[in-house]
């Protein structure tokens, strides 16, 4: 017969581990563990702006510092004025088929909430590069999930998966799994669901093959599904994938922005 | 028993300090360089020269922390470290010694190697058996060789300052008298 000795350290800690997840279920260890969140949350803030600097400075060729940085900044410029042209061409667009409803403004005016992003969550699933970004701001500050989040510069970047009190995480466009409801700016205005691609690209797939998508057309959210308002922009198309004897085609679609250089972020309330 | 409180505050700091790193700086490090695991260096290195009780609770405090902070489903990090501290706990006790550098690293690479698969395990059973387990996938085994890199360099460091300022590794020889 097994004897367990009363004092050993291994039964001491299955008994309380056992009973911290049960306070933690019930709740009665939220307190401190909101405590202990906004201890370290401007400090998590700090580090996960200078580990991005140690990422961002990583990724440069030394040698070409000069050059890069321009062509940076020109890519940002870029990056800026095609939302900013995608946007317009929205409005347009919408304006011309809503002939002047007054209240299309007021639709796409939203209340954005603005959030450090504080670490990034390892993902120890199956997939790839998929790493989840936590921000400072949770439940209190009336995030909910499926919210979209937004760039500085105005592009999705992704969608809120998951909400704590204080902080929530956010699944990145580029993430298999992380799903947008979009639109191709096209003459057919093709509409589907993109899914992340190895934390690289964005897949748009079940196209009918009818649908004619050029290289270079802007993919916006669609707004079907709720939360995230039409017309914010996803990317732009970068690769076809059709076959004549298949049903469906596919898009492959790049981010306008370089979603590991983030440290900002607001989130649309709808 | 005020120096005992004391010991255990310093501890409870030195466990937020490094998990704080580790949720927010480590994190956000480019490629390989954010595959460094402080959370299991560390439980190596104080069960190794600390012992079980220490080891636990380094688990107790350091896991709690990580639970608080990340989004993984409350216990996952208690039990990837319980997992591999049992690992590297049974090993030490029945085939290993405490007082060499190939030990240590042989605990580094048990307690990786069953932390990882301990996660891997877990994501697969908390996503409902959706998709592939992780260990079944060619980045699991990169992250795997990675961080193992990591925690031999970690361990070799740990043992050669250890050796500086412990007596307890200094090496010994047996001399052979002469006339015997």
């Amino acid at each position: 017969m097994i004897r367990i000795k009363k004092n050993n350290p291994w039964l001491i800690f299955t008994v309380v581990l056992g009973l911290l997840v049960f306070l933690h279920g019930i709740g009665v260890i939220r307190p401190l563990e909101n405590a202990l969140l906004f201890l370290i949350k401007p400090v998590s803030s700090k580090l996960y702006v200078w580990g991005t600097g140690v990422s961002s400075s990583y990724s440069e060729n030394r040698e070409k510092a000069d050059l890069l940085s321009e062509i940076n900044r020109l890519q940002q410029t870029v990056a800026a004025l095609t939302i900013q042209d995608s946007h317009w061409r929205e409005v347009e667009g919408e304006n011309e088929k809503l002939r002047g409803q007054l209240n299309f403004v007021a639709a796409n005016k939203f209340r954005v909430v603005l959030a450090n992003i504080i670490a990034k969550e390892e993902s120890f699933s199956a997939t790839e590069n998929s790493r989840d970004l936590v921000i400072n701001r949770g439940q209190k500050d009336g995030l909910r999930p499926d919210y979209g989040v937004l760039s500085p510069d105005g592009a999705i970047i992704g969608k809120i998966v998951e909400v704590n009190d204080t902080s929530s995480r956010i699944c990145l466009v580029t993430s298999p799994g992380c799903q947008l409801a979009a639109s191709l700016q096209n003459e057919d205005k093709t509409k589907g669901i993109t899914d992340g691609n190895l934390g690289l690209t964005i897949n748009m797939n079940y196209i009918p093959q009818l649908e004619k998508i050029a290289l270079g057309d802007m993919v916006i959210t669609s707004g079907l599904g709720g939360n995230i308002p039409r017309g914010l922009v996803i990317g732009k198309v970068s690769e076809v994938k059709s076959e004549s004897n298949e049903v469906w085609q596919a898009a492959i679609i790049e981010p306008l922005v370089n979603l590991n250089d983030l440290t900002v972020v607001s989130i649309v309330i709808p | 028993m005020l120096k005992k409180v004391g010991q255990i505050l310093i501890f409870a700091a030195v466990c937020l300090v490094a998990a704080t790193w580790q949720f927010a700086f480590i994190s956000s490090l480019p490629g390989v360089f954010n595959q460094i695991n402080l959370g299991l260096m560390l439980l190596i290195f104080i069960l190794f020269f600390f012992g079980a009780r220490a080891a636990l609770f380094f688990i107790f405090s350091f896991g709690f922390l990580m639970d608080t902070f990340s989004f993984q489903f409350f216990s996952f990090y208690f039990i990837c470290l319980a997992v591999a501290a049992v690992a590297s706990y049974l090993i030490l006790e029945n085939w290993l010694t405490n007082k060499s550098l190939y030990s240590f690293w042989v605990l580094f690479l048990v307690a990786t190697l069953v932390y990882n698969l301990a996660a891997g395990i877990l994501t697969f059973l908390a996503a409902n058996f959706q998709g592939l387990p992780g260990f079944l996938t060619f980045s699991f085994w990169r992250n795997v060789f990675y961080q193992s890199a990591w925690n031999i360099l970690a361990a070799a460091l740990f043992f050669n300052i250890s050796v500086v300022l412990a007596k307890r590794f200094q090496p010994f020889f047996l001399e052979k008298k002469s006339g015997l």
